[in-house]
């Protein structure tokens, strides 16, 4: 239930496709499924704009949301841009709601230690703490698209639909970002920080 | 030409294993363990919201076709007239049920309902005006 359910990768498009007619026609079994299948992505959307219960609300809702406005999905696409799509929007609208400002990922909430590949490439502390110090530097785009493109394994063209930018801007944030963080990994190690 | 040449080069730069691991550290969250049991509570709370409102919006729409017409019906016309107008009412009542329960009015409130309830008594009114001229009409002449 904790993020290790079902992925999508285990299921064909037309099981995924079954799954998803069925849990929005009201079956909730299907409709677990479907939650356990993208809790993990977005959750992460979630947290990376908003705080512990806020974020863990406005991701519920994302699910209950997609439901709600079913008719607007395309069965054509994938459903995690879209899942991503609302769960940005709906983060968007609450910040504006409560009247607080966008928090930069300065103000984003510790992440999870139990990463799913934390076990398969160990990485020094210090490495991580300079990648998530300079991943709070980054502009909102940048981060989001490398966060969307090589963590969460969105084509360009899916980053592109949830970021609502063309998709050589996502390509070149993509390069931007990677410049960046690589820099400051290169400049760490010539300082003999890692 | 050059600038689809630059974001093909742009695309081609790939991403150190270590940089990849520590940015899904950073960035990724695992969703609390309720997680998923709260959202199915949610999501069936939605669905007979759903259900609700559908189920309202179809009284609703049959109330507004058919309480004009059977006034009218009752009051103005003559038998052959009387079928035709509660076969049309019938059928108004019919689709106006499948298009509310296919449509997605929960999440429009209570103003769009309104509004939609005042238009359609409104618009059926006037329909029953005419016709009911219409059949004046040719009573006269007949």
């Amino acid at each position: 239930m904790n993020g290790t359910g079902t992925t999508a990768e285990q299921r064909t498009p037309e099981e995924i496709q079954d799954m998803i007619s069925a849990a929005f026609s009201g079956d909730s079994a299907a409709f677990g499924t479907l939650v356990t299948m993208y809790q993990q992505p977005v959750y992460s959307m979630c947290m990376r704009y908003l705080k512990g219960e806020d974020a863990r609300d406005a991701a519920q809702e994302v699910f209950i949301k997609a439901f709600v406005h079913r008719q607007r999905f395309s069965a054509d696409k994938s459903v995690l841009p879209w899942l991503l799509t609302i769960a940005k929007n709906l983060c968007i609208d609450r910040i504006r709601k409560n009247r607080h400002e966008v928090p930069g990922i300065a103000e984003m909430s510790e992440p999870s230690s139990s990463a799913p590949n934390a076990e398969q490439h160990a990485v020094s502390r210090q490495t991580l703490n300079l990648v998530e110090q300079e991943i709070r530097q980054l502009p909102d785009g940048q981060r989001e698209a490398l966060v969307l493109h090589h963590v969460e394994g969105l084509p360009y063209k899916e980053v592109s639909d949830v970021l609502g930018v063309p998709q050589g801007t996502v390509m070149t944030w993509l390069h931007r970002g990677r410049n960046t963080l690589m820099q400051a990994l290169n400049r760490s190690e010539k300082r003999g920080k890692i | 030409m050059k600038k689809d040449q630059e974001i093909s080069d742009l695309s081609d730069d790939g991403i150190d294993d270590d940089l990849l691991t520590a940015l899904q550290q950073c960035t990724r969250f695992v969703p609390p363990d309720d997680f998923l049991l709260g959202t199915v509570d949610r999501f069936q709370v939605a669905v007979r919201r759903n259900f609700g409102w559908a189920v309202a919006m179809g009284i609703a729409a049959a109330l507004s076709v058919s309480t004009p017409l059977f006034w009218f019906t009752i009051l103005h016309i003559k038998e052959v007239t009387k079928a035709l107008a509660a076969c049309v009412s019938a059928c108004a009542v019919v689709v106006e049920f499948i298009v509310t329960l296919w449509s997605q009015l929960p999440e429009m409130g209570t103003g769009i309902l309104l509004s939609l309830w005042v238009a359609t008594f409104i618009v059926v009114a006037m329909l029953v005006k005419v016709f009911k001229i219409t059949v004046s009409e040719q009573n006269a002449a007949g």
